[in-house]
């Protein structure tokens, strides 16, 4: 099951998001209602997106879909800037990095720790 | 007639450019003049990885996603991923099955990594041709060519430093009803320069034994005159052409190795190739090895100077060495 912290500092400007565990389709939907709901009280374009993986099961072929299309709507959305941890993994980076490309997230910045 | 034909072709090189001013200024500062050298061989620039993010694997990916993505297929379509490189990333698990796992492959898909240096990638795409005329599993094949020699490379050396350029191709070989597609093969290999180029210098067991210092196990380059291989080429061109009732009139394009513009032209004269049917990308990919017979072909493919049912032509060499060459209907 996967779960899903939100939260907004409105003061510095960040959205940060905290996902962890294996994600269904159910519970992506649910954080994407999540986040639809934070983003209507803001402007996203003052906004920086901060999106913790580190914990998340993103080596599971099923999330990518979930994470492209997530992309597109950082994308549509204007954020400042959208960085994403992730545990240290070259090739999951790379296919993140394309996907991000893919979706013209070109402030996209994959953080491998 | 149901032949193994490419059924598209795409490519990768990072988006850094080095022209040959780099290089001559490098090697002027040891005292060693390479203008000549890089004439020579018809070298003028070349992509090159300039971050810690991208390496031959990175490479292989993005090539293999825009084949992937210019023909409309997804991992599940390819029955067999075939990864060609000299420098692979990874000793283990296979690079291909990382692509595999990258572009969400099937089960039952068979994933090999082969290594005939900068034969490499033109053998793989003949041998597994050769498999997919055996095995109706296979319908549809994804293999893939990549290396990045600079790491590797002497920086005293002005053959592999001054050279090399980074790039990857990918082609899809597809089983189809009514095409011809491949036609043949033939090998040549002669082992009289087999200690020239060695890498790991020191050998993989001393790697392990000492570790590994920055430079320590760059690539053992003994040099020798490579135009000895011409004569070995244009023999195996000949042969398979003649054995394959083809006149050499009739090969619309041909890519050769692109490690020298003069053995490229050697060969086509001697196997009585049009000069202008040979393809040459060497001016601005520099050698890519392992992928630079199909990098021409990518030219030759996104200039419209190939068609289907143009009878293509493939040589080139790897280390050691191995001449591969292969004639087939694109």
């Amino acid at each position: 099951m996967g779960k899903f912290i939100l939260k907004t500092d409105s003061a510095k400007k960040v959205i940060d998001i905290e996902l962890e565990g294996t994600f269904t389709e159910e519970d992506g939907l649910k954080s994407i209602q999540a986040y639809k709901e934070t983003i209507s009280a803001i402007t996203p374009a003052d906004y920086q997106l901060q999106i913790d993986c580190r914990k998340l099961n993103v080596t599971a072929p099923e999330v990518v879909p979930l994470l492209e299309g997530c992309f597109i709507m950082f994308k549509s959305d204007g954020f400042v800037r959208v960085n994403l941890t992730l545990e240290n993994n070259p090739v999951l980076k790379m296919q993140l990095s394309r996907l991000g490309r893919k979706a013209g997230l070109e402030n996209l910045e994959i953080i491998s720790v | 007639m149901a032949g193994i034909r490419i059924k598209d072709i795409d490519i990768y090189h990072p988006s850094k450019k080095i022209g040959n001013d780099f290089f001559i200024q490098h090697f002027d500062e040891k005292g060693i003049d390479i203008r000549g050298l890089l004439a020579a061989l018809g070298r003028e620039n070349r992509y090159s990885i300039d971050n810690e993010e991208e390496n031959s694997l990175t490479m292989a990916f993005e090539a293999a996603s825009n084949v992937l993505e210019k023909t409309g297929l997804t991992g599940a379509d390819i029955d067999l991923i075939a990864y060609a490189s000299q420098t692979p990333e990874y000793i283990f698990p296979t690079n291909s099955l990382m692509i595999h796992r990258l572009i969400n492959g099937a089960s039952h898909t068979i994933c090999i990594d082969s290594n005939a240096n900068c034969a490499g990638m033109t053998a793989s795409v003949e041998q597994v041709s050769r498999q997919m005329m055996a095995n109706p599993r296979i319908r549809r094949a994804l293999v893939i060519g990549s290396d990045h020699v600079a790491p590797h490379a002497d920086k005293n050396d002005p053959v592999y430093y001054a050279n090399f350029g980074d790039a990857a191709a990918a082609v899809i070989l597809e089983h189809d009803e009514n095409s011809v597609g491949f036609i043949d093969s033939i090998y040549q290999t002669d082992t009289c320069v087999y200690g020239n180029s060695m890498f790991p210098a020191e050998g993989l067991a001393n790697v392990g034994r000492t570790g590994v210092g920055a430079g320590q196990f760059n690539v053992k380059f003994i040099p020798f005159d490579d135009s000895i291989c011409v004569n070995a080429a244009s023999e195996s061109i000949n042969t398979l052409l003649s054995d394959n009732e083809i006149a050499p009139e009739s090969i619309k394009v041909a890519c050769f190795s692109q490690l020298s513009l003069p053995n490229i032209q050697a060969v086509s004269e001697k196997t009585g190739i049009g000069s202008d049917v040979a393809v040459y990308i060497g001016d601005e990919f520099g050698y890519t090895s392992t992928s630079s017979p199909f990098i021409a072909l990518h030219k030759a493919v996104s200039t419209g100077k190939i068609e289907r049912g143009d009878k293509l032509l493939f040589w080139t060499v790897g280390a050691g060495w191995q001449n591969v060459a292969f004639v087939m209907e694109y």
